[in-house]
């Protein structure tokens, strides 16, 4: 069972990580020291019985990893209590917390013993994992001669494997190339099936609409609804799809049930108030990069990115782009957060998504990223990078890692400066 | 705490085999170096001091070897562990799991590899002709107070070093000084009363001194050296448990 009660969470920003000893003497001389709570999370409910598969939506920034790192126990609430039964295995982030140096099998055998299962138990399911991950015949190579795909399948198989009470999975890292896709969502329901409570946050409906019997709708860390039953959630669901829509034409709308059930019937208008956007996109993002903190420039990256995809100069400019040099699909690479606003557009020009997640909680909060791995997905023709400090300061290392041209953002929507274009090997 | 403990008994015996593996991992002598490291240092310390201090201790190269090992355990083990949270950062970030266990097991591996050093000192010991006595079976017990003591350090360090990195240069300062304050090398008998007693505050001192007591004199230490082991560890490990329990919740802002 897991139970929240009215759960807040406060999540602390500002002038403190960094700070050395002689930074933090100096602010408490002056009272200088800028630490602010944020509420990320604010008076949340709910309830989940075994077998549950609890979808988690809403836009950006309304607090679903904050909420399910709660719920893992990462990261305690500041009021109200979660109790969860049982052991929790949380898949929200990819990348870290395997080691580069020991081989997969020594791995397995890691992550397990983290998880806090005896050694009989992991050894038992040894290869199992391998076997389901299709990496049997790598379980001898180092943890970092993995490419990107096989390592989420590894993360994937041992979540799903080790027989949880609880599951906590984030969409994006459920997936690989086509077939493992299918296996994974079928692997998913079997661990339903057995009794495991499932927590899911996702980008797009579909898997929701699929295995969902509860649903948290999240906004501003505020709990705009939670479903009890899968009627409930179908019919939440489709809110929120039509919430989203709404969204797309004006940024600033909160989701207001009544008002959206309402709206049932009618068209939805497209009255998108298209105001000079280039300049105003542009002067966005010098304003991010001149942003001394990584969380103020974070919240400016993702408000920019609403922008650019609200305003039809840069969606031209991006179709475009993309019809210019004939892609069909592309892989994504960087900050998970930037697939609400892609997949929507992308899906609209029928392009396929591949994801080439690596490290999201970092590329987060750092500077570069590289992207690797891209033999996973042959019929990626582009990489785009969402990095928010994607620019020159890479641009000169990425050729060498992979043979697909690649793009940033900015590129991709045509702000900034010509930086940004794809470089072909 | 207990029951803790016996659930992460497996990922205990991990993380230990882990360091050992990383620790030696591009080298070709491997656990050796654990044993090379000491002797170095030794060799270098006998051969500049030994006309200095050697002509009136008698068994000087034990005196010494003793010495290094035991403050070497101390320096190992609190460094390690000063380092453990931070270094698995990534882990605590996405796995709920007690962290204490990182520091724990630094303090397990390192104190391996002390006893794995003590095979040296035995060696030592049957070439400086130092008789062996019943005595030797008494030596658990000042391991067994001086892994507490490290442990309790390393909870206190190692909850300073995620919020402050300085405490890295800071320690290291410190260990310097320590180490002289060790009478590693030196003996104390040309000291005042006064300056003796100073030098029994420090734990480790203590402890070279019990390893001394039996190793070299054959004797057993008085009771006050035991209550002081004993103290420190208490001491320690409390002031650990507590500086650890107070900003564990914080630690994750901070990764």
């Amino acid at each position: 069972m897991v139970l929240a009660d009215h759960v807040s969470i406060r999540y602390l920003a500002g002038d403190f990580s960094d700070v050395g000893l002689k930074e933090w003497v100096i602010q408490r001389v002056h009272h200088e020291r800028r630490i602010e709570g944020i509420w990320a999370v604010n008076d949340v409910s709910f309830q989940l019985e075994k077998g549950d598969f609890m979808g988690v939506i809403g836009v950006n920034g309304a607090g679903k990893s904050t909420l399910l790192k709660s719920v893992t126990g990462i990261l305690p609430p500041k009021k109200g209590t979660i109790r969860t039964d049982g052991n929790v295995v949380a898949l929200l982030e990819l990348g870290t917390g395997f080691d580069n140096d020991l081989n997969l099998r020594e791995n397995i055998l890691m992550r397990g013993a983290l998880l806090g299962y005896s050694r009989e138990f992991i050894e038992e399911r040894t290869d199992e994992i391998l076997e389901f991950a299709e990496l049997t015949e790598f379980q001898w190579y180092k943890y970092k001669q993995l490419s990107s795909g096989m390592r989420s399948r590894l993360a994937f198989s041992i979540c799903c494997l080790v027989s949880p009470d609880v599951l906590i999975l984030d969409e994006v890292l459920s997936v690989g190339d086509g077939s493992f896709r299918k296996k994974s969502g079928d692997k998913m329901l079997e661990v339903i099936q057995n009794g495991a409570i499932t927590l899911f946050v996702g980008h797009n409906t579909s898997t929701m609409k699929r295995l969902a019997n509860k649903l948290l709708w999240l906004d501003h860390g505020n709990q705009i609804a939670f479903a009890q039953n899968r009627e409930e959630a179908l019919e939440l669901l489709e809110l929120y799809e039509r919430f989203l829509k709404l969204r797309a034409a004006d940024p600033k709308v909160r989701p207001d049930l009544e008002e959206l059930r309402q709206k049932k019937k009618k068209p939805v208008k497209k009255t998108a108030s298209a105001k000079p956007a280039t300049v105003s996109a542009a002067k966005h993002e010098q304003a991010m990069r001149n942003a001394h903190n990584k969380e103020v420039r974070y919240r400016m990256y993702l408000s920019l990115l609403d922008e650019l995809v609200l305003h039809p100069e840069h969606v031209a400019h991006m179709q475009q782009y993309l019809k210019e040099r004939e892609i069909r699909r592309v892989a994504f690479y960087g900050d998970t957060a930037v697939l609400d606003f892609l997949i929507p557009l992308l899906e609209r020009e029928q392009i396929g998504v591949d994801y080439i997640v690596e490290n999201t909680a970092e590329s987060r909060h750092c500077d570069t990223v590289i992207p690797r791995g891209t033999q996973e997905f042959p019929e990626t023709q582009l990489i785009i990078i969402s990095d928010m400090f994607f620019t020159d300061r890479i641009a000169g290392k990425l050729p060498d890692l992979t043979q697909i041209p690649f793009c940033s953002i900015h590129a991709l929507f045509g702000i900034g400066e010509d930086r940004d274009e794809p470089t072909q090997k | 705490m207990f029951t803790t403990l016996k659930k992460y008994r497996f990922l205990l015996s991990r993380l230990v085999k882990r360091d050992f593996i990383q620790k030696y991992k591009k080298t070709t002598l491997g656990v050796l170096w654990s044993i090379m490291s000491p002797l170095c240092e030794f060799f270098v310390l006998v051969l500049v001091f030994k006309n200095i201090f050697g002509r009136d201790t008698p068994h000087y190269t034990t005196y010494v070897i003793t010495g290094v090992l035991c403050y070497n355990f101390y320096t190992n083990a609190t460094t390690q562990g000063m380092e453990s949270l931070l270094s698995n950062g990534a882990i605590m970030n996405k796995i709920k799991l007690p962290t204490w266990l990182f520091p724990l097991s630094k303090n397990l591996s390192a104190t391996l590899n002390f006893l794995i050093t003590c095979v040296v000192l035995t060696v030592f010991m049957l070439i400086d002709n130092v008789a062996f006595t019943w005595n030797l079976l008494l030596l658990p017990f000042p391991v067994i107070t001086m892994f507490f003591i490290n442990f309790g350090a390393s909870l206190i360090l190692s909850s300073l070093f995620i919020f402050f990195k300085d405490t890295l240069y800071f320690y290291h300062i410190f260990n310097r000084l320590l180490y002289y304050c060790c009478a590693i090398f030196y003996t104390v008998e040309r000291f005042p009363e006064a300056a003796r007693g100073l030098l029994k505050i420090n734990p480790v001192y203590d402890f070279i001194v019990y390893f001394r007591t039996i190793v070299i004199d054959g004797a057993v230490p008085s009771l006050d050296l035991h209550l002081w082991l004993c103290g420190y560890a208490a001491v320690m490990m409390l002031i650990g448990v507590i500086v650890y329990n107070c900003n564990k919740n914080r630690f994750i802002f901070y990764l």
